[in-house]
């Protein structure tokens, strides 16, 4: 029996990882909102997040790196910590987790991965397609 | 931890340095009055300039360690060691992270312009050392830092209030050149810091 306990624990233990973070580095992200119309979308939170994938029943781990609001042109733009350990990171529109601007329910949410930010060297991911909310 | 390991080096190096210059005072024609000193005080920092720390930091009180050895009446070296927490005020600007730890070490040099023998003493100060930013989430498990060179500038007056005791104030202003990568639009913020910082406390002379 104490067997079977310590042999799960192990289990459980090494499925346990963490988001860690580069010392000394900075993301800066940019892109625009619109509506279906075109029209640009100003207040919308915007989040990026580091995201590691796990397979069940641990489950993966999803990490706030920094966050901002559309300006009134729709532009945003992040500056966000530098995660090390990650999978992708995902940036999430309309999110309910920036409490500093609004959280609309006239639009759906919406979520990108990008699993090729690494490959920029100064660090600096633009979205170069407008993202459109419906 | 490591902070109380380099602190008690310091410690040590000081008094090593102390009892040599003692040493070599005893067979020296020329009289030195204090052979160095401790201080230990408090620090009140402000961010100045176009960085980061200015735009999205509430600054808290901190404290300051330093030793200093005399090598004549008016040139001394020394060791100085603060530190001083930060909070985050706009994480849009920083990252997604709620405090901050600032530490500095600094190799000194001085020059006091009434030397050891006055009751009253102005110093000035030159410095280099490190600068060392430990980022740090509400739980404060989950760090990270940031680091770089620091360079300092400071005017000190004390008074002395007995043989061994005194009391100082310190103007100092200090430059730290991190080493963040960032993108070019934000690379410069989050690249220079500048702090201007007073700092009170007590001097003890060490004879």
């Amino acid at each position: 029996m104490k067997k079977c306990i310590f042999i799960a624990l192990c289990f459980l233990s090494m499925g346990c990882t963490e988001l860690l973070f580069e010392d000394n580095q900075r993301l800066y992200i940019i892109g625009r909102i619109i509506d279906s119309t075109g029209k640009p979308i100003s207040n919308i939170s915007v989040g990026a997040y580091g995201i590691i994938d796990s397979s069940p029943p641990v489950g993966g781990v999803r990490q706030l790196l920094g966050f901002n609001c559309s300006d009134s042109s729709g532009n945003f733009s992040i500056t966000a910590i530098s995660p090390d350990n990650e999978d992708r990171l995902r940036i999430l529109i309309n999110t309910r987790d920036v409490n500093e601007c609004r959280f609309s329910t006239r639009y759906t949410a919406i979520e990108l991965d990008i699993n090729d930010f690494r490959t920029n060297d100064n660090l600096e991911y633009k979205l170069t397609d407008p993202i459109i909310l419906n | 931890m490591g902070g109380l390991l380099k602190l008690g080096l310091c410690v040590c190096v000081f008094s090593m340095l102390a009892n040599s210059i003692q040493a070599q005072q005893s067979n020296d024609t020329t009289k030195i009055d204090i052979l160095g000193s401790l201080k230990a005080g408090l620090v009140i920092p402000k961010a100045i300039g176009n960085s980061i720390v200015q735009e999205a930091y509430n600054l808290k009180l901190g404290y300051i360690i330093e030793g200093s050895v005399y090598i004549n009446e008016n040139w001394h070296l020394g060791l100085q060691f603060h530190q001083f927490k930060g909070d985050v005020n706009n994480r849009n600007l920083t990252g997604n992270f709620d405090k901050t730890r600032i530490t500095h070490w600094s190799a000194l040099a001085g020059y006091s312009l009434f030397g050891t023998g006055n009751p009253l003493s102005i110093e000035f100060d030159a410095g280099i050392g490190t600068a060392t930013y430990r980022n740090m989430f509400n739980s404060e498990n989950e760090t990270f830092k940031d680091s770089g060179v620091s360079f300092l500038g400071a005017i000190s007056i004390g008074h002395k209030l007995g043989k061994t005791i005194g009391v100082f104030g310190r103007f100092q202003y200090q430059q730290d050149f991190l080493n963040i990568d960032a993108a070019p639009p934000i690379q410069s913020e989050f690249n220079n810091v500048a702090f201007v910082m007073v700092c009170i406390g007590v001097k003890i002379h060490i004879h």
